[in-house]
């Protein structure tokens, strides 16, 4: 049967272990001077050796010739422990066994002494996945074990564990694996293999493997069955692992600067056809951006990076605040791809947004001129960029109407910083929801009249008097200046509420004034 | 890959002997993942160095009726911790008549407990064991879940146009037309009729279906290419009155998809849906 190479070359001694130097010396430390635990936890990301270590220092513990720092591999216990079948070295899958009942059963047999092996060990994988109240029957057994208990705790999540289990633990953190370890593991193991690797392409299953053993190893077993002449190719490595040309990418943000949609729709389907992954896409979009914005900042900067090459003309027209936003927007959508399965379509609606944000650059002209059918859409979309950012979230049309209509009232001269505040009221409102849903409801029949120095007026009508008194209670004026000054940038910002006049009296009424016509009367008094 | 390149890949692996213990499919659509899986199981089970279509056991596996590879499609697509222990029990048996035993996990998502305690299984299935696991976006799964498998990514491509999807289109379209009418009972009652008796994932599948439409219906304003369209011949005008509202819509409705699966009251979301397009 065929295993794996992460299975193959599961480390069965210290010395194989790859890189944790600074566990696997401090473990054989111990073994040496006699001083082991009762009870161990190692945590640390995926593919970092958390269970193949406790395999090997249960089994050093364990050795007919033990405990030694180097397990023989050959007597009758390690060789039971290497195929999982030793009564004394028990190994738990804590996800599966995760119920009090599990924890009891495992108590009640921790009274039996070992039946060959010098100690009994529980090994329990997954251990962040035993429940609180498992955990806490385990307390008792976990501080005071009989003298020939061992308990090995490894998880990839330490932070749920109870810091209860925690302080009974000698614990230890596996850390990624560094470049060189990892190239040097992958090489050793393509020598033994008999597969000739070049080094590009190891680097490239190391940036991919984000330094994961495993997840390399399960790259390489791929590539192996994939490579012709057991050779295994830059070339190679990058088609099968789907990376992005930065060709490509640079021809789509072309695309989009031009607010050329239907290129940029064709050259991202051109891309997935190429087995392409979305999130990768975006991925590039945001690392070329990067490289863009570097670079006009400080071309000194962007020369840094090794293999740059003069910036295309296209960009450097660009604001570098179109470009901060589209970064921001791509992130946003690579975390909603995630959750999507529809993450095509997804993408295509974000390539719709960039193409907005970055193509708001006074390019109108001359893409009417290519597309005179999309004028009908260019006229909107410039009126939206314009309200700072305003559609980015949907908002009822109500509010967007009265935004639109409050300032043009008479109001007292307004300085530049102050127009945002009016014009990005529909974002503040969004930031409140996020918060407080409740008080954004409440403060949406509001609307900004005017703004005097620091000051904002936000006015509600006579018969929302209701709305007025919830938004100004003190603790919702401290939410709302808050988020005002999170989208404005500028620090002291005073909000007042006034009530608004009709403007009219009620004789000015068309109603009042029709009856009055009719009647042929005269207003004697006015009651509210 | 494409379809035939992961099929070649597969054969490979067998060929060298390499065939590993866990797998994930990804990408394509959900006929794409299937058929791969398929290939996968006969490859498998079948005597030929590649599936040879008529042996009993690529006739079975094809029909799922094979006793050795079994589909695990647990309901809305969420794997509990139940089915994995199942799984777990089970898989240990030897099979009853083929080489491997497949199990194959139609699965878009996986509770926190059900897949840490996957993992075990997953990193060290028995000898004759094969999982599978089949999944439009393989970011729905724990980090520490995929590097136990063996990848093989599809190439993203769209749903194919079906008649759900045609059907799907005349009733959103319905709807809205009385929607923007204003002909409020007459939508209200609609939208009944479009819930009565569904389950809730049968409602996100046809939200998925109206979006498709809905981008094919702008798309095809836009003047792209008819090769990216779903369906490229289908009287879609309709669905606008405005273009600039288009990016809202399709959040709104992916939204609603996306809160259809929790516990929302899933007729008040579609009836607050259609108003808000009928506004735009």
């Amino acid at each position: 049967m065929y295993l794996v190479l992460a299975r193959k070359y599961r480390p069965a001694n210290f010395d194989e272990v790859c890189g944790q130097k600074h566990i696997t010396d401090v473990l054989q430390k111990a073994l040496k001077e006699n001083r082991v635990a009762h009870a161990y936890l190692f945590s640390g990301p995926r593919g970092t050796g958390k269970t193949s270590v406790a395999r090997i220092f249960a089994k050093s513990l364990d050795c007919e010739k033990g405990p030694t720092v180097k397990p023989c591999g050959e007597c009758d216990i390690c060789r039971a422990i290497a195929a999982g079948t030793s009564m004394d070295v028990l190994e738990i899958d804590g996800a599966s066994n995760r119920g009090i009942d599990e924890i009891r059963n495992l108590r009640e047999n921790v009274n039996l002494t070992p039946s060959k092996a010098r100690f009994k060990i529980y090994i329990i994988d997954e251990v962040h996945m035993l429940t609180a109240d498992a955990c806490n029957a385990l307390l008792k057994t976990l501080e005071e074990p009989p003298a020939y208990v061992k308990f090995f705790f490894a998880t990839t999540a330490p932070e749920k564990i109870l810091p209860t289990i925690l302080s009974r633990c000698q614990r230890f953190n596996f850390q990624p694996f560094r470049m060189e370890e990892l190239e040097s593991k992958l090489r050793d193991i393509c020598k033994k293999e008999g597969i000739q690797i070049e080094d590009g392409a190891l680097k490239q299953i190391y940036g991919f493997s984000g330094g994961s053993l495993r997840d390399a190893l399960s790259i390489l077993d791929q590539l192996i069955v994939n490579a012709d002449n057991k050779k295994i190719l830059y070339e190679d490595v990058k088609n099968f692992l789907g990376l992005i040309e930065e060709e490509s990418v640079e021809e789509i943000l072309k695309c989009l600067t031009q607010k050329d949609i239907r290129k940029t729709v064709s050259l991202f389907h051109q891309l997935l056809a190429e087995g392409k992954d979305p999130v990768l896409i975006l991925d590039g979009l945001v690392k070329k951006l990067k490289d863009i914005i570097l670079e006009k900042i400080s071309p000194a900067a962007g020369a840094v990076n090794a293999n740059s090459k003069p910036l295309p003309s296209v960009f450097k027209d660009i604001d570098i605040e179109p470009l901060l936003n589209a970064v921001s927007l791509i992130i946003e959508y690579k975390d909603r791809l995630r959750r999507e399965n529809l993450p095509v379509l997804l993408s295509e609606v974000m390539f719709l947004r960039l193409s907005r944000i970055m193509g708001a650059d006074g390019e109108g002209a001359a893409v009417e001129k290519k597309e005179p059918e999309a004028i009908k859409e260019k006229a909107p979309s410039a009126n939206k960029v314009k309200n700072g950012g305003e559609d980015i979230f949907s908002l009822p049309v109500k509010t967007a109407a009265a935004v639109k209509k409050k300032p043009e009232e008479p109001a007292a001269p307004v300085s530049s910083g102050d127009k945002n505040i009016t014009a990005g009221w529909n974002e503040v409102l969004s930031e409140i929801k996020k918060t407080k849903p409740t008080l954004e409801a409440a403060l949406r029949e509001g609307s900004p009249s005017k703004s005097e120095g620091n000051t904002l007026f936000i006015s509600f009508r006579k018969t929302y008097g209701f709305h007025k008194s919830i938004v100004e209670k003190p603790a919702n004026v401290k939410v709302i200046e808050k988020a005002l000054s999170r989208i404005t940038g500028s620090k002291d910002i005073k909000i007042e509420f006034v009530t608004e006049d009709s403007g009219e009296s009620m004789a000015d009424s068309s109603e009042v004034k029709k009856i009055l016509k009719f009647f042929n009367g005269e207003i004697v008094k006015l009651e509210e | 890959m494409n379809l035939k390149e992961s099929r070649e890949f597969l054969v490979k692996t067998k060929k060298q002997g390499k065939i590993a213990g866990a797998y994930i499919i990804c990408g394509g659509n959900k006929n794409q993942r299937d058929e791969t899986a398929v290939f996968l199981s006969m490859l498998l089970n079948c005597r030929q160095s590649s599936p040879c279509f008529e042996c009993e056991a690529c006739i079975k596996i094809k029909k799922r009726i094979y006793p050795d590879v079994k589909w695990v499609v647990p309901s809305k697509s969420i794997l509990s911790i139940d089915d994995v222990r199942n799984v777990k029990e089970e898989i240990y048996i030897t099979p009853y008549s083929g080489e491997k035993k497949v199990y194959i996990f139609n699965v878009e998502y996986m509770k926190d407990e059900a897949a840490n305690a996957f993992l075990k299984i997953l990193e060290e299935p028995p000898a004759h064991g094969v999982l599978v696991i089949a999944s439009s976006n393989i970011s729905f799964f724990l980090p520490t879940i995929v590097s136990r498998c063996q990848k093989i990514r599809l190439n993203y491509i769209l749903p194919e146009h079906g008649e759900e999807m045609a059907s799907a289109g005349e009733q959103f379209s319905e709807i809205l037309t009385q929607a923007r009418s204003g002909n409020f009972f007459g939508m209200f009652k609609s939208i009944d009729a479009l819930v009565k008796g569904k389950e809730r994932e049968e409602v996100e599948e046809w939200l998925g279906r109206v979006v498709l439409i809905y981008r094919d219906a702008y798309f095809k304003r836009k003047d792209i290419a008819p090769e990216l369209l779903i369906d490229a011949d289908s009287e879609t005008d309709g669905l606008f009155r405005n273009e600039s509202g288009f990016e809202d819509v399709i959040e709104k409705i992916l939204e609603l998809k996306g809160r259809v699966r929790y516990n929302i009251n899933v007729k008040l979301g579609l009836d607050n849906l259609f108003l808000h397009i009928a506004h735009m």
